[in-house]
């Protein structure tokens, strides 16, 4: 709604300053959209509250504004002007629900014309064009008072006669902006003469009824229609031909007020109609209530308003504050809602209108005293939390991707999604299907890091997937290339065993072991060759080298690690207590071991060995290196091992050392034709 | 005014002078200029140490001490001005040389969004409220029913709110439009007041793209429940966790709003950095609300307050453009 302030001002009954009025509209439902100063106040855009309608005529604001300002709402003129004769006209209501109630006045001798210019400017400022003066007498009106109005030429309509009923299969109504309305858009209800629709009720008026230059009678409608259906009517339309609705839909949609306001809308229209046009009223108005409204009442003790702000307010304090907005109160606290107020349907609205008067920042924040509660996070959101720092100390960064990704994305590596995960309604093929894995994000990401000159990256994410619904909390992440600040004593690229170290450090840090087992890769997955990643038993997820074929990074002069874990089955093996373990005081004697074996046996294998023969006071065994050349047989390659030995209780002795690490190199010998490297 | 009086004032008079240049130095030229000038052998400063023979024994002390000030004062400052203006002399010092880079592991960051959701929770758990995480997958009974939200509303239209195609069961369902979705599956799982709790995460609007709107956006909601929890309440704890997050020097401005699930409802706006910004929505539970939630509304009353992450983060680190938040450049990732 548009206004100009000092349009409001003529309604007020003292003069307010143009600065205060803009200032306190917040206070009354209003959002100040943009305001501009013009001529001597402001011109604003207001955006009225979709619970408010009330607002949406200068009225409606002047009553919250004489409020809020302690004065009086000046009524304009809303005199029924004496009729010419008494001509009856008939109307009939079929439709007791969605019409309620139906007001006609019949003029005769309009002289169609334009309209004053005071009343195109306060048109023009509030965004309407002027058109003539009858329509424009309807238009004005509205935003006056909120109530919207039709004019029909009545020589146009059948019968003499109006019906409100719905549109039925077979007929058609061609409205004044768009394409035909039929059956097809559910059986609208129209306002229709004795033979035909002639207008869209609460909507839109039709062609073939409408005011020209050659009227000189005119049908006043002035009705209530239900919200639900208008506005069920108006998303048909604009379903059907991408835009609809107008702005009487605008107000009846949000509800209009079928005692009160629209009484006074209509005298208000016939007076002007009357004074501005020539034309006399041919009879009293037909006023058909098939549905009377009648006023919420509520009980509000001031005790009740004091609870809900939470400070202690007088019961004087809340007779006036709704007194002056309209309400009628009772000595002992039963309020009459005014039927304009649609939006009160409960006692907590009254005390917001308290609150509102009062001021909220009126209202001393306050915390009462209140039965405590403990404070705590999640262990899901504890286990992200602790993951995330994990690699953010190992330096990576978190991401933040799309979880809506295109079909074709969405189907590369887990085949075509169900329905489940797909929009009804996405706005773009891009963004149309719930992910199921987070590495699509990241190697978008990965992708534009790289195009921008990255030369590497270390990108992850956490988030929910929902491969499983409704949505399963998951870590993934991708490497590749030197990412970070240039090591200039020699800067090695990220590989399967970087790779690997920061999933065992980051677990580590967050209180759990993770290990790995070889797998084979399915086609078709985005994982050339890798491990999975198991916590105990359970397989958690997947870290390897991606498949450069299915997983592309264009311009990545580095091959692309990644990982993705499962964090709901990693959780039940979070924050396990800890155990303390006792510690030796004694020292630890170390020895290295070169053991040459055929490449096809694993550390694994070599460290099973070595610890099963290595006897209880053999602690540690550790990879110090790996080496591969020509001096070693063809297919072999040699490990150097590094093993521990401690005793808790004593300094163990070379000899004891030594016949240890003997033990182990017979059983290397034995078991996997393993021997020392000379 | 004795000779010895005279001869400390030259002293400390050369000591400001030096001192006065070397500030004034901004080339290593000029700072090696006042070191000749003063400290050098045959510099103001070092020959008054060297007339100090031809003082009294008596006030030797005393010219010494001054001597000493003057010439320690005066090349401390040089010191720290010579790194200050580079250039000086290059050095390897004992077998290293200082100035080549340290290695480094480089520093990790968490996603902007994540720092400040973390700041939120640790005020809200401070205050006594308890996070859990829920669906973002949701139904519309407690996306909207629930809510008060009548089937007629807007927000219901497929052109606010994302649904999706019907699942096995034949349900649709709609991804969660706000975090305030959390509230009836939230008072279920507590039980009976007194409640306090919170969720947070993503949420989904059919928005189109520009620099302000992305059709994903990060939310934080709360709810706190009791006998007597008022609106008094609500402000205390806005202003406790607006402070935490933006500082003691924000004011804050309630306006009365409309959501379908609270009154009276207050939209909050935060006077930071000189512009008020719109910040939160909050206000009363509605009675509906909380009976949905299995509470009795006669007994108990709540508040309930819900915030966009998105704009707060680009608030708080003047962040222009939303899209970043979602385009993972590690030149700006790297930054906060």
């Amino acid at each position: 709604m548009n206004l100009h302030t000092s349009w409001l001002q003529q309604y007020l009954d003292r003069p307010i300053p143009p600065r205060e009025l803009v200032d306190a509209m917040p206070r009354a439902a209003l959002e100040v959209e943009a305001e501009e100063v013009v001529g001597d106040g402001y011109q604003v855009e207001l955006k009225v509250l979709p619970n408010r309608p009330d607002c949406l005529g200068v009225l409606g604001i002047a009553r919250e504004m004489a409020a809020l300002f302690s004065c009086n709402v000046i009524w304009p003129s809303d005199q029924l002007p004496p009729a010419a004769g008494d001509e009856k006209f008939s109307v009939q209501i079929d439709e007791p629900d969605l019409c309620r109630r139906f007001t006609a006045a019949v003029f005769r001798g309009v002289k169609i014309g334009p309209s004053p210019a005071w009343m195109q400017t306060v048109l023009t400022q509030a965004g309407l064009r002027p058109i003539n003066n009858v329509v424009d007498i309807t238009n004005f009106v509205m935003i006056e008072t909120g109530q919207p109005m039709h004019a029909f030429d009545l020589a146009k309509l059948a019968g003499r006669k109006i019906v409100v009923r719905k549109l039925r299969d077979g007929e058609t109504l061609d409205l004044l902006v768009g394409k035909p309305i039929d059956s097809t858009y559910g059986n609208p209800l129209c306002v229709c003469d004795a033979e035909k629709p002639q207008a869209l009720a609460g909507i839109m008026g039709g062609k073939s009824a409408g005011t020209e230059a050659t009227t000189t009678e005119v049908l006043l409608e002035v009705a209530y229609f239900d919200p639900v259906h208008v506005r069920k009517n108006v998303k048909a339309v604009r379903n059907r031909q991408g835009s609809g609705g107008s702005d009487s839909s605008y107000r009846f949609e949000r509800g209009v007020d079928p005692n009160q306001m629209l009484d006074f809308a209509r005298r208000r229209a016939c007076s002007l109609i009357v004074e501005l046009t020539g034309a006399t009223l041919a009879g009293p108005p037909t006023d058909v209530i098939a549905k009377p409204t009648n006023p919420r009442i509520f009980t509000l003790p001031a005790a009740r308003v004091s609870r809900l702000i939470g400070t202690t307010i007088e019961p004087a304090v809340v007779r006036e504050s709704l007194t002056k907005l309209g309400y009628q109160v009772t000595d002992n606290d039963v309020v009459t809602v005014p039927t304009y107020r649609v939006d009160v349907n409960d006692a907590v609205v009254l005390a917001e209108d308290v609150a509102r008067m009062i001021g909220y920042d009126n209202i001393a924040a306050e915390l009462r005293p209140a039965r405590a509660t403990r404070g705590a996070d999640c262990k899901a959101s504890r286990l992200r939390t602790a993951l995330n720092r994990g690699l953010v100390n190992a330096g990576w960064l978190e991401t933040k991707n799309d979880p809506l990704e295109s079909l074709a994305l969405a189907s590369r590596w887990l085949g075509e999604p169900p329905p489940a995960l797909q929009l009804n309604n996405p706005a773009t093929a891009e963004m149309a299907v719930l992910r199921r894995t987070l590495l699509n994000g990241l190697l978008a990401s990965t992708q534009r890091n790289v195009f921008r000159g990255a030369p590497g990256v270390r990108l992850f994410e956490i988030d929910r997937t929902f491969a499983t619904l409704p949505g399963i909390w998951t870590l993934a992440g991708i490497a590749g290339g030197v990412p970070g600040p240039m090591n200039w004593r020699g800067a090695t690229p990220v590989d399967f065993y970087t790779l690997k170290g920061t999933i065992e450090d980051a677990f580590e840090s967050a209180g759990m072991r993770v290990s790995f087992l070889p797998i084979d890769p399915k086609p078709g997955s985005p994982m050339r060759a890798g491990a999975s990643i198991q916590i105990g038993s359970e397989r958690v997820g997947w870290v390897g080298e991606l498949d450069s074929a299915t997983a592309k990074v264009d311009r990545a002069a580095f091959k692309i690690f990644g990982f993705e874990i499962n964090l709901a089955a990693v959780e039940p093996r979070f924050e396990q207590p800890v155990k303390y373990a006792p510690v030796s005081r004694f020292p630890a004697s170390a020895r290295d071991l070169a053991v040459v074996a055929k490449t096809e046996i694993t550390f694994a294998e070599i460290e099973r060995v070595v610890r099963a023969s290595g006897g209880d006071k053999l602690e540690r065994v550790e990879l110090v290196d790996e080496f591969v050349g020509k001096q070693l047989p063809t297919g072999h390659r040699s490990l150097a091992i590094r093993l521990t030995f401690r005793d808790p209780g004593r300094t163990l002795t070379a000899e004891e050392v030594t016949a240890s690490v003997e033990a182990v190199v017979k059983q290397l010998s034995a078991e996997l034709a393993a021997s020392l490297r000379a | 005014m004795s000779n010895t009086d005279e001869l400390v004032s030259a002293i400390q008079a050369a000591g400001a002078d030096a001192l006065r240049d070397i500030a004034a130095a901004t080339s290593a030229e000029q700072l090696e200029q006042a070191r000749i000038q003063y400290l050098a052998k045959e510099g103001v400063i070092t020959k008054f140490s060297k007339s100090l023979g031809t003082v009294p024994g008596p006030e030797k002390k005393r010219v010494g001490q001054a001597v000493n000030d003057a010439k320690n004062g005066a090349q401390a400052a040089w010191d720290a001005k010579k790194a200050d203006v580079g250039g000086g002399e290059k050095k390897i010092v004992a077998g290293f040389d200082v100035s080549m880079p340290g290695l480094r592991r480089g520093v990790g960051r968490r996603h902007p969004i994540t720092q400040v959701l973390d700041e939120v929770k640790s005020v809200l758990i401070g205050m006594g409220f308890r996070y859990d995480d829920y669906p973002e997958y949701e139904d519309e009974f407690h996306n909207f029913d629930s809510l008060n939200t009548p089937d007629w509303h807007p927000s219901r239209d497929s052109h606010d709110s994302y649904y999706t195609k019907p699942d096995a069961k034949g349900e649709a369902h709609v991804l969660r439009t706000h975090t305030t979705a959390f509230q009836i599956r939230a008072m279920k799982a507590i039980g009976q007041p007194p409640i306090r709790a919170m969720t947070a995460g993503r949420c989904y609007r059919r928005d189109d793209i520009d620099a302000t709107h992305y059709p994903i956006f990060n939310q934080i909601d709360a709810i706190c429940i009791d006998r007597d929890v008022s609106f008094a309440d609500l402000k205390q704890t806005l202003y406790t966790l607006l402070t935490a997050l933006l500082g003691d020097d924000i004011q804050l401005r309630f306006r009365p709003s409309y959501f379908p699930f609270t009154t009276p409802s207050a939209e909050v706006d935060v006077l930071y950095r000189g512009k008020w910004m719109e910040i939160l929505g909050s206000g009363m539970m509605r009675p509906e609300v909380l009976r949905n939630g299995g509470i009795d509304p006669e007994q108990f009353q709540g508040f309930a307050l819900g915030m966009g992450l998105d704009r707060l983060a680009m608030r708080k680190f003047g962040i222009d453009d939303i899209r970043h938040l979602y385009e993972n450049d590690e030149q700006f990732l790297s930054q906060f």
